[in-house]
């Protein structure tokens, strides 16, 4: 695979990237032009008095030799050492790895209940998507939170815990999670007398805002972060409604407007927002809406595109729309296609800072510049590796990586009578997911900034094929050339 | 020439800006050649280019770069291959020079907790005293492990916290040291736990112990290891020639550590080293208050000696950001008490309070591991803080933050 790119942006500045060092170069044309040469030393000896170089024109013999010379310090020291994908990244887990990473979670999560209150249209256990049916209106019992987090403490309270006290946030999900209100609140007054000394524990929870008054001084009393469901201003929230079919702009917009009259403080720390992008609103209206009222600005994401029923694809794109460009891709064929197209042409700041974090050598934190010191576990594709960002207990006890997976991913189970969870189990299954991808991964060029989850594959299979391999240079180079010249647009993003 | 000719000038990414009111120095990571500056007009533009909103390139006119006052900067930044000028009319706008390696992204700031920081992911290696005179235990060792000729102790380390450790913590190298460490009385279970072990093992050991024979040799012959002979001026040489027959005749994988506090000292060191055939030692200087101008003269560093060291764009990142001297290692003395340096009072106490704990309070604490050159006097004001090596247990020994003729006091 190619290691080192010469990219020419819309600008006509020419740079050197090198994939083993992650290092950008800007480079003179003269030593740009010296890549496309198949024997650089033979050109070299034959050039003449003067020579003409795109795009600069004529230049002398001595300006080339010396370009030449800087040429061949540059392929001396940048191309020194061949990338290794297989050093870098880990494909067989242990037992002790998945150990490891439950122990140093900072995430675990509660579906409290699947029941909602509201009916909204686009929802993702909703009538587009190919997982409606399996939802049966269950609830958590106290018991089964309980039993989790005893077990989860065993662990985060043991060496096996690598930091001296981390972060701990515990989330409760839904459904609308509210609706099960006293497992919540049994959950946080069992935490808050339980003896967890390597833990700060925080609580955050997602709500579609219609319950908020009743809950408001427990919310406010236990600093929970509350992310609350809107999408805007009343015909934005079009598709909010509840079972009846009512809307509920008028009555989350109530209880919000409660919350940041009693409690004004609380309401400036804790409270975000989350908007769903869809033809019934844009991205600018919804901030300007967030900005007018609130005075903050919400995350804005598209609905989900992953695990659409065939059946339900027309309705879904009548709704859908596109989170980059606010537009709606003209056919579905188009649809699988999203990830790569998007991966390659977004130009936005978010995008932006990912390139320069992955693509851009720089060091994660003091025993990154040992690497004898090095922990980390890296996993293939863009998948988090089991429990190291979230565990995810459903509602029928079920433990996942993350709610945003397929239930049928099971990683364990919590039962009235304990936790049930095979830490050798799940390294062998994660381990065969990442051989199945091994080949595609390992001559794909974006295996560093990849963010293709493998649940969202048909990692079922036995060669799930992903939808952004790009084995082609060509791409990578499309993607390198993208990124420096929005970079050269708008250099206030190198440091955000 | 004409003078509506413009050019962007900018550094490679490999090169380091140093620069302070008065002075710059551009560093080559690569060849390790470098610029000094000290003409105002030259600084002024250095300065803007090292300003966050020029992105690394700014714009200068053909007058200006063909000047008589930046002739001479600008035939070393080209011929050096430390920065560049390129045309502004081939292009349609400003390129952008990414800084490379820029800095550690979860770091300490403003020493605020961060819990991104995996405190356990930070400690790299440990040495253990397993038996000592407590005084001995720190003030023999401050400089330097050296192990003495004394061989005489009343303490011994509890067998629990090494075993404890060395299970708990992902080390890559561990250090053996005490008065007598064949006499320890764990000696075998020690040996069975840190053998199964992947780390380093190095064996502290006086050339004239008296329990150094084949039998305790072979005990400590165990993949990933090696003894470490200390010799000092006093040495026996009968004694210490037949130590190193011993140790050739076990293939053991020995260094000889001469310990030197004149230019005599390491002249007599050196013959032995011929007479001997020892072909692995070191040499450690020793500050016995006494030998000011010895150390003056061979451990004290000039101006060039400053600007030759080799310097790599991740050293610099290292330097800038902890003390690779000090960083990543704990001193367990037998009475369980944990130091970064010997010089400084220890972090804590594992009878007290947990490894995790005493990382943290560590990294957090500016004595050793993030003991930085940039931050203490007079180096701070130097413009070469960055390129020096670390501040070192001779400074602390010394009392003096500048072992350099740099910056005369």
């Amino acid at each position: 695979m190619r290691t080192f790119f010469i990219v020419k942006t819309t600008n006509n500045n020419y740079y050197l990237y090198s994939r083993n060092e992650q290092q950008l170069i800007i480079i003179h044309p003269i030593i740009a032009s010296l890549f496309t040469k198949v024997d650089v030393e033979g050109y070299i000896s034959e050039l003449p008095v003067h020579v003409n170089i795109e795009p600069i024109g004529i230049v002398n013999r001595e300006e080339v030799i010396y370009y030449y010379k800087k040429y061949k310090f540059l392929s001396q020291k940048y191309f020194k050492e061949n990338f290794s994908f297989e050093k870098k990244h880990c494909i067989n887990f242990t037992e002790q790895d998945i150990a490891y990473l439950f122990a140093n979670c900072e995430n675990v999560i509660f579906e409290t209940t699947e029941v909602c209150n509201l009916n909204c249209t686009y929802c993702s256990y909703g009538e587009f998507y190919d997982w409606y049916s399996s939802r049966q209106n269950n609830t958590i019992s106290f018991n089964k939170i309980q039993k989790f987090l005893d077990f989860f403490f065993s662990y985060s309270e043991s060496n096996k815990n690598t930091s001296y006290k981390k972060d701990l946030r515990i989330g409760f999900y839904g459904g609308e999670p509210t609706l099960n209100f006293k497992v919540i609140e049994k959950t946080v007054n069992y935490i808050n007398k339980s003896q967890i000394t390597r833990s700060d524990i925080s609580y955050s929870l997602t709500t579609n805002g219609t319950t908020l008054q009743k809950h408001s001084s427990f919310f406010k009393e236990n600093n929970f972060s509350l992310l609350v469901s809107l999408d805007g201003n009343e015909i934005h929230n079009a598709y909010r409604i509840f079972h009846n079919g009512k809307g509920s702009y008028k009555d989350v917009m109530s209880n919000i407007e409660y919350i940041k009259e009693k409690y004004p403080n609380y309401f400036k720390e804790y409270i975000r927002f989350n908007s769903v992008l869809h033809n019934k609103n844009n991205r600018n209206e919804i901030k300007t809406f967030f900005s007018n009222n609130f005075g903050t600005s919400p995350g804005i994401v598209p609905i989900s595109y992953d695990a659409v029923d065939e059946n339900k694809k027309v309705e879904f794109l009548k709704v859908f729309q596109n989170e980059q460009e606010d537009n709606r891709p003209e056919n579905f064929e188009d649809y699988t296609y999203i990830v790569p197209q998007d991966y390659l042409e977004i130009l936005d700041k978010k995008s932006i800072e990912r390139f320069l974090r992955t693509s851009i050598k720089s060091y994660k934190d003091y025993s990154d510049l040992y690497d004898n010191l090095k922990n980390d576990i890296l996993g293939m594709t863009g998948t988090c590796s089991p429990f190291s960002f979230k565990i995810f207990i459903t509602a029928d006890g079920k433990i996942l990586p993350c709610e945003n997976v397929n239930h049928k991913f099971v990683l364990g189970q919590v039962s009235d009578n304990g936790v049930d969870i095979d830490f050798n189990a799940v390294s062998k299954l994660y381990s065969s997911y990442l051989m199945k991808m091994k080949s595609q991964c390992y001559n794909c060029y974006f295996q560093r900034e990849c963010s293709q989850c493998l649940y969202y594959l048909d990692i079922d299979f036995d060669k799930p094929t992903c939808n952004g391999f790009t084995p082609n240079h060509k791409d990578y180079e499309k993607y390198l050339k993208s990124k420096i010249s929005a970079l050269e647009e708008h250099p206030e993003n190198l440091y955000t | 020439m004409s003078e509506n000719k413009k050019y962007w000038l900018f550094l490679e990414p490999y090169t380091k800006l140093l620069l302070n009111k008065k002075q710059s120095i551009l560093f080559n990571t690569i060849s390790n050649e470098y610029i000094e500056v000290e003409e105002p007009e030259i600084l002024n533009i250095l300065n803007k280019l090292n300003s966050k909103e020029m992105n690394g390139v700014i714009s200068i006119q053909e007058r200006v770069l063909y000047s008589q006052r930046f002739k001479n900067f600008r035939k070393q930044l080209i011929s050096k291959f430390i920065g560049d000028i390129m045309l502004q009319s081939w292009s349609k706008a400003k390129p952008i020079q990414i800084d490379s390696l820029r800095n550690v992204e979860n770091d300490i700031k403003n020493n605020e907790p961060n819990p991104d920081i995996k405190e356990i992911n930070n400690i790299n290696s440990l040495t253990f005293f397993l038996n000592s005179n407590k005084e001995q235990e720190t003030e023999d060792n401050e400089q330097f492990i050296f192990c003495s000729d004394n061989f005489s102790y009343c303490k011994e380390i509890d067998i629990n916290i090494i075993k404890g450790l060395v299970e708990k913590l992902k080390l890559s190298e561990i250090d053996i040291t005490g008065e007598n460490i064949f006499l320890y009385n764990e000696f075998k279970e020690l040996i069975n736990i840190i053998n199964k072990k992947p780390f380093f093992k190095n064996f502290h050991i006086n050339y004239s112990n008296p329990q150094l024979n084949s039998k305790n040799i072979k005990k400590i012959n165990i993949k990933n290891s090696m003894i470490i002979i200390s010799v000092d001026k006093k040495c026996d040489e009968k004694l210490l020639l037949k130590t190193i027959h011993l140790l050739n005749n076990e293939k053991s994988n020995f260094s000889v550590l001469f310990k030197v506090e004149s230019m005599a000292d390491v002249q007599f060191s050196e013959d032995l080293i011929a007479r001997f055939h020892i072909v692995n030692y070191s040499f450690k200087p020793y500050f016995n208050k006494k030998n000011f101008v010895f150390f003056e003269s061979n451990v004290f560093i000039t101006k060039d000696e400053i600007l030759n060291i080799p310097n790599s764009q991740k050293e610099l990142v290292l330097k800038n950001n902890i003390n690779p001297v000090f960083f990543g290692h704990f001193f367990i003395s037998t009475e369980s008490y944990v130091y970064a340096s010997l010089f400084n009072d220890p972090v804590g106490n594992l009878n007290k309070s947990s490894i995790y704990e005493l990382v943290n309070k560590e990294l957090f604490s500016k004595k050793s591991w993030r003991l930085l050159r940039k931050e203490v006097k007079p180096c701070k004001e130097c413009i070469y803080n960055l390129l020096c090596p670390p501040i070192s247990n001779y400074e602390f020994a010394l009392k003096k933050n500048n072992l350099c003729d740099v910056w005369k006091e």
